[in-house]
């Protein structure tokens, strides 16, 4: 066997495929490895087909906009992934190397390797989705972490005001301890254990709820909704003289207690907090339909200005709006209002206008 | 250096009084213009960009509400030719930046003295009688296709893969691509070229234009620059022999020959 006989073998059993095309494309030689690869005769391909015929209509695309482009530039392009059809309309994925050479009549070809890579190509693509998995699961786990952090700074905030009156109380106790009269002084004792009774099975209740961040691991019960309300009002703040109208369908339903809580507390809290009338009146309304139990709490506050009212629910945008006692929302507790209500599968809007006063609607659904 | 100039990596050329500004196409950098600039040189001032999220603009800059239409980059495009001063400069875009011209010269008529287009589309997308060229699934396999090619080939992840600090130049080296760009820019960029349709605006331009068309460009088929040159109120069509949809890369004396004739004319 002669020189040549053998590089011809060497060439057409290599094991990669070989593809020379003219500067168009135009299949000009591929090797018998590339031709088993594609199911096709090298008589199918030369003068027939080009280069750019075996490729997907993406892979087309690609070639006139990215691969012809870098190859007449740099003279050579490594590592481009192309789809290849075989004869059969099957797709394998391949490597592409290409160098154009320019043959001794001054004549350009471009000569390629052609690697199969279908087994890198599923590796490649198990890789690629484990990282879209692992980017949604990180992202998932920030979005908690975040949420946690809030929550517990609207919980401080919650917790802080009934605090106070306990607080207030319990001095205003020590200090007059000698003027008040008997009934007086257990009148405030009561108060102050009702206060802090409700506090701690609040915070137990809130532990227990965000340890175990979703809804399934708490349990729905009957819950009296005037009651809850009485309470919530109870613990609202004492401090002002609030007229409380209670309205409507205040029935018994199945629900998560604390989270109904913890709702009406931050909007009847806001509704006293940013007001500035005398006379604060804040109406509670139910209305209660077939699969739900509405809610509306009604204030007679400062308002939300129009272009305010789609970013009340944002956390972290407190609009600059100061409370009666001239310090700026946290800026969270109307953020946590929304999480919680659409947790337990409700809903809250609100309607405002500016000086007149707001109406949160909170839509709770009743579990069965 | 001035910010838009900066934003768009402009760089001039060439000791003419008129100025060429070349635009460069889709997937891209204004390096693929250097086979035919040297040709106009001596008669013309060059200005070469690349365009906001391509080559070496700045990528930080790329915002997708802006450039969700070729407008945004006509915009850009205009602005340079302002901060440059250029009077009645001649525009010449390779592919989607036909387009870009387009809004270019309705953006502000008669600015541009002449527009030229290299393998111009208005729209891919067959609709109707009207043949692009493409269907949607064409162009969204397009999108895969680029999407699972930047896995095997991304700038976005070389610095990971080459992450060895003692020897940066290695990232360089395949960063440095003459077609690199931010893989998620990309493809948006893909989806504003290939899925957009600029056919309604053509009756609009009244700049004297000159369509180049590829003899076999799959990318921009015959069809289209018929369809081009027949809506297009002042244009005119050559077909050039080269084939493919980069002749300025592939034939680029062919190219420079045909542009200069209409340049004289």
């Amino acid at each position: 066997m002669g020189e040549l006989d053998d590089y011809e073998a060497v060439f057409h059993s290599a094991p990669c495929g070989f593809l020379t095309t003219s500067t168009e494309g135009e299949i000009l030689k591929a090797n018998q490895t590339l031709l088993k690869l594609l199911g096709y005769e090298m008589g199918d391909l030369q003068g027939r087909k080009s280069f750019q015929d075996l490729l997907t209509i993406g892979g087309k695309l690609y070639y006139e906009t990215h691969y012809k482009p870098l190859l007449i530039y740099q003279g050579s392009v490594k590592e481009i992934n192309f789809d290849i059809i075989h004869k059969s309309g099957n797709r394998i994925p391949v490597l592409v190397n290409t160098v154009a050479a320019e043959l001794s009549k001054g004549k350009t070809v471009f000569q390629s390797t052609v690697l199969d890579i279908t087994q890198r190509k599923l590796y490649e693509r198990e890789l690629y989705l484990e990282k879209e998995r692992a980017e949604t699961l990180a992202a998932q786990l920030k979005n908690a972490n975040l949420e946690l952090s809030r929550f517990a700074q609207v919980i401080s905030h919650d917790i802080k005001t009934p605090l106070k009156d306990v607080l207030g109380l319990a001095s205003l106790l020590q200090s007059r301890f000698g003027d008040l009269s008997q009934e007086k002084k257990l009148e405030i004792i009561g108060t102050i254990k009702k206060s802090a009774g409700s506090l701690s099975t609040m915070v137990d209740n809130v532990l227990n709820y965000y340890l175990n961040t979703d809804t399934e691991n708490l349990k729905t019960e009957p819950v009296n909704i005037r009651n809850l309300v009485e309470d919530v009002i109870s613990i609202a703040d004492s401090r002002e003289k609030v007229d409380f109208k209670l309205e409507g369908d205040l029935p018994e339903i199945r629900t998560y207690r604390t989270v109904v809580h913890l709702i009406l507390l931050n909007l009847i809290v806001n509704g006293i907090k940013y007001n500035e009338s005398p006379n604060i009146c804040i109406q509670i309304r139910g209305k209660e339909t077939n699969d739900a139990l509405w809610l509306e709490v009604v204030d007679n506050g400062i308002g939300i200005k129009d272009e305010d009212l789609d970013k009340v629910f944002n956390p972290m945008e407190n609009l600059n709006a100061k409370d009666r006692f001239n310090k700026k929302g946290t800026g969270l507790g109307l953020s946590y209002v929304k999480i919680m209500a659409e947790k337990l599968g409700g809903e809250v809007s609100v309607k405002s206008k500016h000086g007149k006063g707001s109406v949160f609607s909170l839509k709770l659904k009743k579990f069965n | 250096m001035n910010e838009v100039l900066k934003r768009n990596n402009v760089k001039l050329l060439g000791e003419g009084e008129q100025a060429l500004v070349f635009v460069h196409g889709y997937g891209c950098n204004q390096e693929m213009w250097r086979f035919i600039t040297p040709a106009f040189e001596k008669n013309y001032q060059i200005v070469l960009l690349d365009l906001v999220g391509s080559g070496s603009s700045d990528i930080s800059a790329y915002n997708k509400g802006k450039y969700d239409s070729l407008k945004g980059h006509a915009k850009d495009v205009l602005e340079i030719c302002q901060e440059l001063s250029l009077d009645k400069p001649i525009f010449i875009g390779h592919s989607v930046s036909s387009m870009i011209g387009l809004h270019a010269g309705i953006q502000s008529p008669g600015y541009f003295d002449k527009i030229i287009m290299v393998g111009p589309s208005p729209c891919y997308l067959n609709d109707g009688d009207y043949k692009g060229g493409f269907s949607k699934s064409d162009i969204l396999e397009l999108i895969e296709t680029l999407e699972s090619n930047y896995l095997g080939w991304s700038s976005a992840i070389t610095p990971a893969i080459m992450g060895n600090p003692d020897k940066p130049e290695l990232a360089e080296e395949l960063n440095n691509s003459f077609c690199q760009t931010d893989p998620a820019i990309a493809k948006h960029f893909a989806k504003v070229t290939f899925m957009g349709d600029d056919r309604a605006y053509l009756p609009q331009l009244e700049t004297e234009t000159l369509i180049l068309q590829c003899s076999s460009d799959i990318i921009a088929p015959r069809e289209v620059g018929d369809y081009l040159n027949s809506k297009l109120p002042n244009s005119s069509l050559k077909v050039l022999e080269a084939t493919g949809h980069c002749p300025h890369m592939s034939a680029p004396e062919e190219t420079i020959e045909v542009i200069n004739a209409f340049l004289k004319d």
